[in-house]
């Protein structure tokens, strides 16, 4: 049985994903900063290194392990009216928090051959809007986590990507509420509406032995979103 | 807007102690500029002509006293150059987040403290440019380095957010991401490394500090009037490699 941890199990991406890798009888430990785990999840401070190293001993060694990053949190105002303490918040849950996460389930991420390590992220970052500038940044951030983590490990069998999400897909509730106005009121008429389940079937293609070959990669789900 | 051939630029630009922003400063005082460099310490590196201010990019307050000064001494910004950086070489399985915090601090969230000091100001008087510095490390990874090649690529969709965020205002913002440069950050790392980085230049050396000023001059000029939200990759190919 292989066993998945989902980071950033509160969103609404990390819910549906956790429900449905359940139903397929995949192990899945959904985990969440304490500042916003919501009920059946494990809150911790997602950037504390004894605290991951703990929930890694609970880990079945019974087969493949997979980290799942769903990386959402949003910082309140623009470039100018955001805060040190507000940057703090943000980086700390959308790039200190996956950075301490992948470091301390390394060696179950390495320890057994098909691993994944997965970073879910707005596609904003790599095209881009006016707010959000910290979102924005830890979507950069994280593709270059996810290229780091897939050229150094993977000698070992580890593969590992990001998948940047639509923002006009509510996977991520806290940029959908955050910001009424940042998006369009409708999205382009060529972009394809993207819901949770055409992200859901992508991380499970990518968690699948079927996506041996695919290493390093940015994968948009978006519709066609970035294409514009 | 201004122009070229109106009163020299008033321009700022970080890390000036180090080989990009020095000589990034020393072509921008060389086209006429006004130029204050801010930096940890001065360092014989500084070019003669600039005026140096002590600076910490990760301290909002340093920030503040920086471009208040360059305000009261001429009433404008013109333009910022955010080349103050620092690397760390270890892989994610020995990272300390200390050590993360640390580069995260200076490379991304000064990047963003430079960019909300001067940006109100360059919106009142309704221009400005801003260049800030990330890496062909913030595109594609070597080994190790995580911490930096994380906050390389970072500030490139950072600048993105920004450009989007300030061109109502005709305020510019763009990116350089220089490849392996012959610096004192370079020079710190093992010459058979080095080697190895260059041997794999298209264009068959590694860059000198000469090549990004030259880019930072045309992306703080007219000349790129209507460039914003670009990321110019300065290296020899490599990354096409």
């Amino acid at each position: 049985m292989q066993s998945v941890v989902i980071l950033g199990a509160s969103c609404a991406l990390g819910r549906a994903l956790s429900e449905r890798l359940t139903r397929t009888g995949t192990h899945v430990i959904p985990v969440d900063d304490v500042s916003v785990a919501g009920e059946g999840i494990h809150a911790i401070d997602v950037t504390d290194e004894s605290a991951w190293t703990a929930l890694v001993e609970t880990i079945p060694e019974t087969g493949p392990v997979h980290l799942v990053v769903c990386a959402g949190a949003v910082d309140a105002g623009g470039l100018l009216d955001a805060t040190p303490d507000v940057w703090d918040r943000t980086v700390r849950r959308n790039q200190l928090g996956p950075v301490v996460a992948t470091k301390r389930m390394l060696p179950a991420l390495t320890h057994t051959r098909g691993s994944r390590a997965l970073y879910i992220r707005s596609a904003l970052g790599n095209s881009a809007l006016a707010g959000a500038p910290l979102l924005h940044a830890a979507g950069g951030a994280l593709s270059q986590l996810a290229r780091n983590v897939a050229v150094n490990h993977a000698d070992k069998g580890l593969r590992a990507n990001a998948v940047l999400v639509s923002p006009y897909c509510v996977a991520f509730e806290e940029l959908s509420l955050a910001m009424p106005d940042l998006l369009p009121e409708n999205p382009p008429p060529q972009s394809a509406p993207v819901g949770l389940d055409d992200v859901i079937e992508v991380i499970g293609f990518l968690l699948s032995p079927a996506s041996d070959g695919i290493n390093g990669a940015e994968i948009p789900v978006d519709g066609g979103y970035l294409a514009q | 807007m201004r122009s070229d051939g109106d009163s020299p630029r008033i321009s700022i630009v970080t890390g000036v102690a180090g080989g990009i922003g020095a000589a990034a400063a020393d072509a921008l005082l060389a086209r006429g500029d006004i130029v204050y460099g801010g930096d940890l310490r001065p360092t014989d590196r500084i070019p003669a002509g600039v005026h140096y201010r002590a600076l910490d990019v990760t301290d909002e307050t340093s920030w503040a006293a920086l471009v208040s000064a360059v305000v009261s001494e001429h009433g404008r910004v013109d333009a910022l150059v955010n080349a103050a950086g620092i690397i760390r070489h270890t892989g994610i399985e020995a990272l300390p987040v200390a050590e993360w915090h640390a580069v995260t601090d200076v490379n991304q969230r000064g990047t963003w403290l430079g960019m909300r000091a001067v940006a109100p100001g360059m919106r009142l008087q309704g221009s400005g440019t801003i260049v800030n510095v990330s890496s062909g490390w913030g595109l594609t990874v070597g080994t190790a380095n995580v911490a930096y090649q994380m906050s390389k690529g970072a500030i490139i969709s950072l600048t993105r957010a920004a450009a989007m965020e300030l061109a109502p205002d005709r305020i510019r913002v763009n990116v350089l991401l220089p490849g392996w440069t012959d610096s004192p950050m370079t020079q710190a790392q093992p010459a058979d490394t080095n080697a190895a980085i260059v041997a794999a230049v298209p264009l068959g050396r590694g860059a000198v500090p000469g090549d990004h000023a030259a880019a930072v001059r045309y992306l703080t000029s007219d000349e790129s009037a209507y460039v914003t939200g670009a990321a110019l990759v300065v290296d020899g190919g490599a990354i096409v490699v």
